[in-house]
Formats: structure tokens, sequence, C-alpha cells
């Protein structure tokens, strides 16, 4: 049966990566007496899939991970005994059964974060000239490769802000996404000034409809 | 600063460095105690990836524990991007277990793996903001004390310690841990240590022998259920139970074969039992049965067959094998998923296998490579020795011959040519308190041109060489025999930037060579240095169990090319290893 878990990393955990958080999941779930389905191949493999990775350092407070097991616990069961066994700054919100369909990972279409910034910015004029911007222009860079101009307006969906606060609502197109920092720092810069990020948090990751449906 | 502000900075470092999670703690069955009085930083100097797997450290760590009034916090040597912006912060080396300044604990426990991370303790000391030298250090400082095989030789590192604990940990450490608990005074504290049979403190000098501390309880005593679960990226991600300790096979160039004598074997029920146990606590999907010779262990079968007829599906490793066709079947009997199998013949002619006492023929290693490709493994690595004493041109080609013959067999046991052989061949160093103590390494050209050889011989149709790096191997083979001499070298070097020398895009051998050209010598001198059977060594002082007769006779019988028997089953050799309560305690 494959369950999907909804779950936070938080505090120091946030800076365990992807690969760490994965096996940390499974070897949760295997003090908790279950057995993970394996995949088929020469190589057998936990199935497990994310619905998208966490970057290192950034804090989430509602990851998706759909994961198959050999039992049929009840979801109330599994997410109470899978609680008591993830180590500090893991956390679980929720746990469902899911019937077979697309994997989370290929129908992520909007994430959504929460930035605190340091106050030594006019964020509200900052903004302001942000939205009136027909563009905001990210460079990326990675070695041995040339830069890349990246127009990140195009991937937010709403950006709201209290003092201190974003609330960043972003796409996942075919055509890529934009970073939660990258859009503060092209906020920042619209009136020529340079943010200072505090805390990262990924509040929310929406997926695409799926026409199977959903066994709770 | 603050422990508030010490956290708030760290986590800012952590933001900029490389896998931060080595340093975060807070791993599933940490242990943590914010209440107890005494406090003891266990320290592995490497990077966490390879210090959490340490079995010694865990055993320690549950015995600290256990005390009701002390805390065992874990401390790893922060990787190069860490050591440097700590440096820059102004930011002490901390516990993973409350982030607190090391500089606070009662007791620092720095083990002693090997010789290729004495600069990663120079480093540790430095960071931790305790002075390198003993002698500079004051009522402020923790007892910094040393343990682990390396501290079997501790002249070169000496100056940095307090203390050297000689032995095993469980049972005698618990004294020095009651020392450090009943005492508050620093020089009380040394005093106390000074007077312990297992203890070597510098300072007092050498003034009377160092007892070997020798677990007697082994097979009675249960292994630790409950391990801290490392983060994936440890160089091991497995439960573990040690089956038996101690080899008495005698192969002259081990230093643990010497070291852990007498054999102690663990009963299989208690295997099984603790093996289940640590699987069940860690949700590992793997159980290893180690030890030096897993496939020597009496109950290798009836463990085996327990634990599979609980979990059948379970991945079950049995390191350190035997070259035989038993533990071939063994091995592949406990784990059907491998597909890679490790023979150790150590030497490819039997002339050089008597000399290095390596009591197998090369029929049995034939047959063995044989029933590794009939069990289904498509991998055999074949791992070798060269620059061994009195070591010839037949001994290298012997070699070169038995990975082609490995090849040979392989193809005709599977004709689909579906495997592949890997030959692999360190450097031999000579370590203290074995019969090969007194032998100087060979030179480095020597080896060289050795290794040469073998890459111009070697076919390279279905067979992988891998042979060791000799800076390294050379600087290994500078610091396992070095005196007090050498302390100074080793603090020179690391001022001069050495640290991490085991991980070879870190090694600085500038460096080190440097360091031992302003001593007068240089790495190579050191290495090859041979010893006379008459010369004081300076790991004398320290009493293994094993006599110095017992090892010179050694040596003089690897010089006859004569083999000695192993006393589980050929008669005693009178080693020294055995009285009392200490002796070989085989389960049957």
């Amino acid at each position: 049966m494959t369950y999907r878990i909804t779950f936070a990393v938080t505090g120091r955990a946030r800076f365990l990566s992807h690969l760490e958080t994965v096996d940390t999941l499974l070897s949760a779930l295997r003090r908790a007496g279950y057995d993970i389905a394996l995949s088929q191949g020469m190589k057998p493999r936990p199935v497990i899939s994310l619905a998208m990775p966490r970057a290192v350092g950034v804090e989430s407070e509602g990851d998706l991970a759909d994961v198959q097991l050999v039992a049929d616990p009840e979801p109330a069961v599994l997410a109470g005994e899978l609680a008591a066994r993830l180590p500090e700054g893991m956390r679980v919100v929720a746990v469902e059964r899911r019937a077979p369909g697309r994997r989370a990972a290929a129908r992520v279409r909007r994430v959504e974060y929460r930035v605190d910034v340091a106050d030594d910015v006019d964020w509200e004029a900052a903004l302001a000239a942000f939205e009136t911007a027909s563009e905001a222009v990210a460079v990326r860079t990675a070695p041995g490769k040339p830069d890349r101009r990246v127009d990140v307006k195009q991937f937010c969906h709403s950006i709201e802000y209290e003092p201190g606060r974003f609330a960043l609502d972003l796409e996942l197109t075919e055509g890529g996404t934009a970073r939660p920092e990258e859009v503060i720092h092209a906020v920042a810069a619209t009136i020529g000034a340079t943010a200072t990020i505090e805390r990262l948090v990924r509040t929310a990751i929406t997926l695409a409809a799926e026409p199977v449906g959903v066994e709770t | 600063m603050s422990q508030g502000l010490i956290e708030r900075r760290i986590e800012a470092v952590l933001e900029t460095v490389q896998k931060p999670s080595r340093y975060i703690g807070g791993e599933v069955n940490q242990v943590r105690k914010p209440g107890a009085q005494t406090l003891v930083a266990l320290c592995y100097p490497d990077a966490y990836e390879v210090g959490i797997s340490n079995q010694a450290l865990q055993i320690l760590y549950k015995q600290v524990n256990d005390r009701p009034h002390a805390a065992a916090e874990r401390v790893y040597c922060p990787w190069p991007d860490m050591a440097d912006a700590m440096r820059r912060e102004g930011l002490p080396l901390f516990t993973l277990e409350s982030w607190r300044p090391v500089r606070e604990a009662d007791l620092l426990a720095i083990t002693l793996q090997a010789e290729l991370t004495y600069s990663n303790v120079l480093e540790v000391l430095d960071l931790a903001g305790i002075p390198l030298r003993a002698a500079d250090r004051g009522d402020g400082d923790p007892i910094v004390i040393a343990g682990g095989p390396s501290a079997s030789n501790p002249a070169p590192l000496a100056p940095f310690f307090d203390a050297f604990f000689v032995g095993e940990s469980e049972g005698a450490f618990d004294r020095i841990l009651a020392a450090i608990e009943a005492e508050s005074d620093r020089s009380r504290r040394i005093e106390l240590l000074a007077a312990d049979p297992n203890v070597y403190v510098p300072a007092h000098g050498r003034r009377r022998p160092v007892e070997r501390a020798i677990y007697t309880e082994f097979g009675i005593e249960t292994h630790p259920r409950s391990v801290v679960v490392p983060y994936s990226s440890a160089i091991f991600s497995r439960a573990s139970v040690e089956v038996m300790r101690g080899c008495t096979r005698g192969c002259r160039f081990c230093h643990a074969g010497t070291w852990y004598r007498p054999v102690r074997e663990r009963p299989a029920d208690q295997v099984i039992e603790a093996g289940l146990a640590q699987l069940a606590c860690t949700g590992y999907d793997e159980l290893s049965l180690t030890s030096l010779a897993t496939s020597d262990y009496t109950d290798v079968v009836p463990a085996i067959e327990g634990i599979k007829r609980r979990l059948p599906t379970l991945h079950l490793s049995l390191p350190s094998n035997r070259v035989d066709t038993g533990p071939v079947a063994l091995t592949a009997a406990a784990n059907a998923r491998q597909s890679s199998i490790t023979l150790a013949p150590e030497a490819a002619t039997q002339r050089m296998r008597d000399i290095i006492c390596k009591t197998i023929t090369n029929e049995m290693i034939e047959n063995a490579i044989e029933s590794a490709f009939k069990a289904g493994y498509t991998s055999l690595k074949l791992y070798f020795m060269i620059g061994l004493p009195r070591e010839t041109h037949d001994e290298v080609q012997g070699i070169v011959d038995l990975g082609i013959r490995a090849r040979e067999i392989g193809r005709r046991v599977r004709p689909d040519g579906r495997f592949s052989v890997h030959v692999s061949a360190s450097n031999f160093v000579p370590k203290p308190h074995t019969p090969f103590q007194w032998e100087g390494m060979e030179a480095r050209e020597q080896l060289a041109a050795k290794q040469a050889y073998m890459r111009r011989s070697m076919p390279t149709r279905q067979i992988r060489l891998s042979l060791h790096d000799l800076r390294t191997s050379m600087l290994e083979g500078a610091l396992a025999r070095a005196g007090e001499e050498t302390a100074d070298v080793i603090e020179a070097a690391w001022r001069l930037g050495a640290r991490f020398d085991a991980w070879s895009e870190m090694f600085r051998e500038d460096a080190w060579e440097q360091a031992f050209a302003a001593a007068g010598t240089s790495i190579d001198e050191r290495a090859t240095h041979e010893f006379g059977e008459w010369d004081e060594l300076p790991w004398d002082h320290v009493r293994s169990g094993v006599s110095k007769e017992f090892l010179l006779d050694e040596w003089w019988q690897s010089r006859a090319e004569v083999a000695t028997g192993d006393c589980r089953w050929d008669g005693c050799a009178d080693c020294g290893a055995c009285f009392g309560p200490v002796r070989n305690k085989l389960v049957n």
C-alpha cells in the first residue's frame, strides 16, 4: 500500500540533505516495524519518492513523500508510530493512503515559501517597484558554464509582504521556476538595495489534480 | 560568548559549509544528559562520516552514559571549510549533543585509530582552544586522554596528551571515569590516572610499564543494542555485532593480531539477540558480524542460520574472511544480494606466506576463487601487500600471475564473461608490537618500481589493478614507529597546513617534508629505519601482553621462512598473552 506522508523539517534538521532526509524517513519506518516495498530489477531499492528536493538549509512545513509499504496500516496508526521515531526537527503533519498514480514529483505545480528578511531595505517601495517592472532578472552562475539570465518575475504567482516577512507562491512550469532567494534579491534590487535573508521556510507544495482518487 | 549566541553563530556558519549535517547532532539514539556533573567529550579525529562508524566509540559512548552522573558527547574533526570558518568567526569546537564548547568538558578522550589522523589531533585541540602541549594546560582545561590501537606507541604524541589509556575500555575505563568524577583538581586527577596500571602519563616519564587492559567478560556482557544512527553520509550505515575479539592466526605484519589477543568469542544466541535488537532500534537493513576474521568464529554457522531464520531477506555481511572455500560459501549464504567478494591472500607465493605466517596454500586460494565465481559473485577482489620483508621479484610477479589465474578461473566458471577481478596491493608498513616491528619499510624507489612493474605487467582486460598512494604509506611508516622526537615534527607539519592526511585530496606531503627536514631528517629516513634487536624501542614500556621474546622469536622464524601454528588448534606457542582469567575463550 502506498502512503503519502506530509512532514515538516525544521530547526537544525534543515541542514540534512535530500538523501539524508529520505534515509531518515526510511529508517524511522523500519524502526516502527514496517517493511518497505522494494523495486524490481537487479538492484532493488525501497519504493519512496519525495515531491521535491529540499535545498540544504531550507526549512519546510509541508513536504510530501510517497512510500510503498508491504503492510497496510491505518494512516493514523502509521502517523503516530512514525512521529515517535523521527529525529529532532522532523515531524509528521499528515498521512493518507494513496491509490496508485503518477508520482507526486511529476505533478508539482506551485511551491509556497515564507521568507524572513532584515529590515534594512524599504521593502514596501521595493515590492511596489517590482510589481510594476516588466521583468526582474536573476543571474545564475555555474562552474564551467556561461551565466544564465532568468526573469524570475514570470514564476511569481503571488507575493505578499508584512513587516519583516514575505509569503511567496512560485510556479513550477516546463520552463523552470525561481528560487525564493532569487525573488527576494530581485525585489530588493529594483530599488538598488541588497537583501539579507534571515530565515527561509517552504510552507506548502501544491500538486496538479490527479484523475485517480485519494483513499482516506 | 553566551551559549545562545554561540549556537546562532554556529547555525550561520553551517549555512556556508559542505555537508553541514556533520555538525548538527540530534541523530536517533543520541543521548543527552543536560544535568550530568561530569562531561566526557569523545573524539574521533576525522570527519563525522568516518568517526560515527567506529564501534569502539559506540561502546565507550554507552559506557560513559550508563554512569548516572556522567554524560558522553561526541566530537569529530571539522572539515577544513568548517574549521576555517570557525577560526574566522572565533567559534570554539563544540560537541554534537549540546553544542557546548569542548573545552568545557572534564575529560576529552581522543581515539587514535590510525597514524594519519595525528595532525587532526592537533587540529581538534587548537579549534577547542586547548593548549596543544599538556605542559601548557591549566585548571580550565579538560584532561586530554588518548586511547585506541595507535596508543600502543604513545611516543610521537606524548607531549600533546595528559594521559594514554592502553587497551580495551570495557571495565577498565570505568576507573578513569571514576577518577575524573572523584576529583575536580586537575593535578590530582592526573595523579589518580598515573596510578592506574593501564594508564601512561607522559609528564611522569616511563617509570613503570603500562599494561594493556584486556576485557575478560567479552562473551558474558552483552553488546550495545542502542547505537547512534548516523545520517546517511556515514561510511558504514549498518548494524554490527562484534562476534569475536582477538585473532591468534599470527600473521606477522598484523598489529591487531597481537594487540587484541587472546581470542574471545560471543555465543551465537547473544549475537542473534544483540543483532536483532540493534536492527530494531536503528532501522538498518543490513547487519554485519564483525571481528578480525569472522569465518574463524566457532558459532558462525548457527549465528547466520539463527538470524536468517528470523529475517530471511536481511542483508548480512561477514567482513574479514579467510581465504578458504568454507568462508566463501558462508558469505554467499549470508547475503544473496551481494555481487562482490574480497579475498585476502596478502602474498602470492608460498615462500612469502611462510615469511608472514599466512598459513594458506595456492590450492586453497584457487579453490576459494573458483567457489566465489560458482557461488554467483561477479566481482572478485584480491588483496595483497608489497614491500614485505625479504620480498623478491618472484613475489611481485606472483601477484600478477595470481590475478591472471583468477581471470582464467573466472572464464572457465563463467563462460559468459560477466565477471571482473580487482587486484589491490597496499604497501607494507611495519607496526609496533608485531614481529616485524624491527624491520624498516622498503625504500620508496623500490616500492615505486614494483608498482610500475605491476602496472606494466598486469593485463587490463577484466582485471583492475589498484595500488596504494606511496606518499601516505611512507608517512604512515614514519609515524607508526616514531619516538617522542617526532612530536615536534607533527606539530610543525600541522602548523604548515597538514590535516586530514588520510584523504588524498587533502594530503600535504610538502608540509610533512618540510617539517621532517627542519628536524634534520626525512619521511623516508624515518620510515625505512631498522631497529636492532637490542635497541630500546619507543614503545617498550607499553606491555601488550605478548612478550618481546615471542615477537623476536617470530621475527627469526620469519627469516627462516617457517610459519607458526594457531594456538586455538595447534597448541600454545607461548606468546605470553594468557594469564589467569585472560585466555582464549571459544564458545565451545
